[in-house]
């Protein structure tokens, strides 16, 4: 194989079972690895019609011909077992298969993945051998961090904020406990231990291997560049590194658009640059990508409102001036979802894709584990690893999200007895969801761990018998009112 | 005299054996306990109580009597032998306590070694 591209048969492929990726053009070449016997005609289409290659009827892809090509290639050869291997060069084809001195079934199968090549050595496809011939084979497609020649596939789950950028860091257990954090300055530069309250122990400044960081993006580790597909960006100095390309994101009406250096418009915390070309909200306007809860998403589209930005019907829409100023019109730069997405809708609507049998990397923000196995009916998709993610993340990962609530509550609460009970029930520096009693009680409940010595299950029904009180008293405001339901509801939420 | 600590009796030996809490308790209706004595609403309380003063220097000047009398009466808490009572502790004090860095660190300076080991581990 050289760059993925695949000339000839492996020779070890009779009487055993190897699994190849096909990277590049089709191949016309195919060589017998065995000289042993001979295949009518006949048998050779029938071994085509099980590759099931005419059956494929995706654009531009010529299976069909080929097929033949195959039948013609193997007659020349007169061996009993070879192996087709092509792919396509605007994807990558996984071609599974499972050889002995005669293929039966259903034995030869195929799935198209349709993320980009792939170029990285953390990639790396893997052939379960122990599964039987006769069944099926699993072949995975994995994200994996492991050091070189390391067996052990650590899967790792990017929890992102509203940016894009990877916040905290899950292995595959999802364990809350050995979570690694990171924080950025609003243009990319990263804080870390000991800087405020930063610690190791909290997960700051602790390896992970990740390459996904300020808004998804890699860091060159030698210069600290941030690499936006078109140029570099440096977030030392909040300004990319060369001008913008042909003034791509320039726009007569947005003085701040005039600079070709300046990032994101001067505006970090709104805006992403996904391609180093121009700036767009940071929303990818399909089921997976972010979760927010209710509250959440109306604040950020009164943001987008207080910005000048409309949102409306599902899509976001910024202004158009001309060249006095007036605002003539509106251009969509965006989409949203009506309301809340939940990691387990997002996921779900991964599954449904992937049930499509079209695969894909970093969707869903994180680095996940593509996992086949295809019997012969192909009717058993997915589970495994990707099951393990709908059992752990929505239960933890988007509260996990609001990991500064104490200081959000805090800061937005007035009423004095309301914030010794926020100061009561949220701590600061817990390692446990969002550090709140509420979560506390979650993990317990989930776990089986307890925190203390007979868990905070009662601390969080007393809290609820002196909360429900102050609220009735009606003599807190409106906001205050509604923090303590919140957080009331929390606590129920967490003991049911 | 001192009474033999229960989960039962916690709240009434609290303000009992720390009568500085339960003035400051009585006076200020922002306690979360002010008018509720559930017990893990005035450990809560208690918690807060301390932090105040261990965050503001306390430690080192007047208060020192009463911080010996509070953290001994959490240290018998700690030890204790009733889970319920150090559940108590844990939760509603050392908790609280957490919250600041060196506020804990001074906290378990005034705890005996096997208080100390307890709070810790909580911790952890």
């Amino acid at each position: 194989m050289t760059l993925g591209r695949i000339s000839q048969s492996h020779p070890s492929v009779c009487g055993g079972g190897k699994a190849f990726l096909g990277h590049g053009e089709w191949t016309d070449k195919i060589e017998c690895c065995r000289n042993t016997g001979a295949l009518k005609p006949a048998q050779l289409q029938q071994s085509a019609k099980r590759l099931r290659l005419s059956q494929w009827t995706v654009a531009g892809y010529r299976f069909r011909r080929e097929s033949y090509e195959f039948c013609q290639q193997y007659k020349r050869c007169n061996c009993i077992s070879a192996e087709l291997h092509a792919g396509w060069c605007l994807s990558w084809l996984l071609l599974l298969s499972v050889l002995s001195d005669s293929i039966t079934g259903n034995n030869l199968v195929w799935r198209k993945i349709s993320f980009a090549p792939i170029t990285t050595s953390k990639i790396r496809v893997v052939v379960n051998a122990a599964a039987t011939d006769g069944v099926a084979r699993i072949a995975e497609v994995e994200a994996w961090t492991g050091s070189t020649g390391n067996t052990i596939s650590n899967v790792q789950w990017l929890v992102i904020d509203h940016l894009g950028t990877p916040r905290m860091i899950f292995d595959q257990t999802g364990n809350l406990a050995s979570v690694k954090r990171h924080d950025y300055l609003p243009f990319g530069e990263e804080l870390s231990a000991p800087t405020g309250v930063r610690t190791s122990a909290l997960g700051y400044s602790v390896s992970d291997g990740v390459r996904q960081q300020f808004t998804l993006k890699e860091r060159d580790i030698e210069t600290g560049l941030d690499y936006f597909n078109a140029r570099y960006h440096s977030s030392s100095q909040g300004r990319f590194t060369s001008v913008d390309p042909e003034n791509a994101g320039a726009e007569i009406s947005e003085p701040q658009t005039w600079n070709g250096y300046n990032y994101a418009r001067n505006n970090p915390l709104s805006f992403v640059d996904p391609d180093g070309l121009d700036v767009e909200v940071f929303w990818n306007g399909s089921s997976n990508g972010k979760w927010y809860t209710d509250s959440e998403f109306e604040r950020f589209k009164r943001d987008l409102r207080k910005q000048g930005f409309g949102v409306k019907n599902g899509k976001i829409y910024a202004p158009v001036y001309d060249d006095d100023g007036n605002i003539v019109g509106r251009r969509a730069i965006g989409t949203y979802e009506s309301d809340m997405n939940s990691l387990g809708q997002g996921v779900s609507a991964e599954l449904a894709r992937r049930n499509d049998s079209f695969q894909r990397f970093g969707e869903v923000g994180m680095m996940y584990m593509s996992f086949f196995v295809l019997p012969a009916s192909e009717g058993s998709l997915l589970t495994g690893w990707l099951g393990r993610g709908l059992e752990t993340a929505p239960t933890q990962v988007p509260r996990a999200l609001l990991g500064i609530a104490r200081i959000n509550l805090l800061s937005a609460v007035k009423n004095a007895k309301l914030r010794n009970f926020i100061e009561y029930l949220y701590r600061e520096g817990a390692t446990v969801g969002n550090g709140s009693t509420a979560d506390a009680i979650r993990f317990e409940r989930e776990t089986g761990q307890l925190l203390s010595k007979i868990g905070h299950s009662p601390k969080g029904r007393e809290a609820i018998v002196g909360l429900e009180p102050l609220i009735r008293t009606g003599k807190l405001d409106p906001k205050d009112a509604e923090i303590a339901r919140q957080i009331v509801n929390d606590l129920k939420s967490a003991l049911q | 005299m001192t009474n033999s600590l229960t989960s039962k009796n916690s709240v009434t030996e609290l303000l009992r054996r720390v009568p500085d809490f339960e003035k400051a308790r009585s006076n200020d209706p922002s306690c979360m306990s002010h008018e509720d004595d559930s017990p893990y609403l005035v450990f809560g309380d208690f918690g807060l109580f301390l932090l105040k003063r261990l965050k503001d220097g306390s430690h080192n000047s007047k208060d020192q009597p009463l911080l010996r009398e509070a953290f001994g009466f959490l240290d018998e808490m700690l030890t204790s032998t009733e889970p319920e009572l150090i559940n108590l502790a844990q939760v509603g004090v050392i908790e609280v306590l957490a919250d600041s860095i060196d506020a804990f660190h001074i906290a378990t300076s005034y705890l005996s070694p096997h208080g100390k080991a307890e709070a810790e581990r909580f911790m952890r």
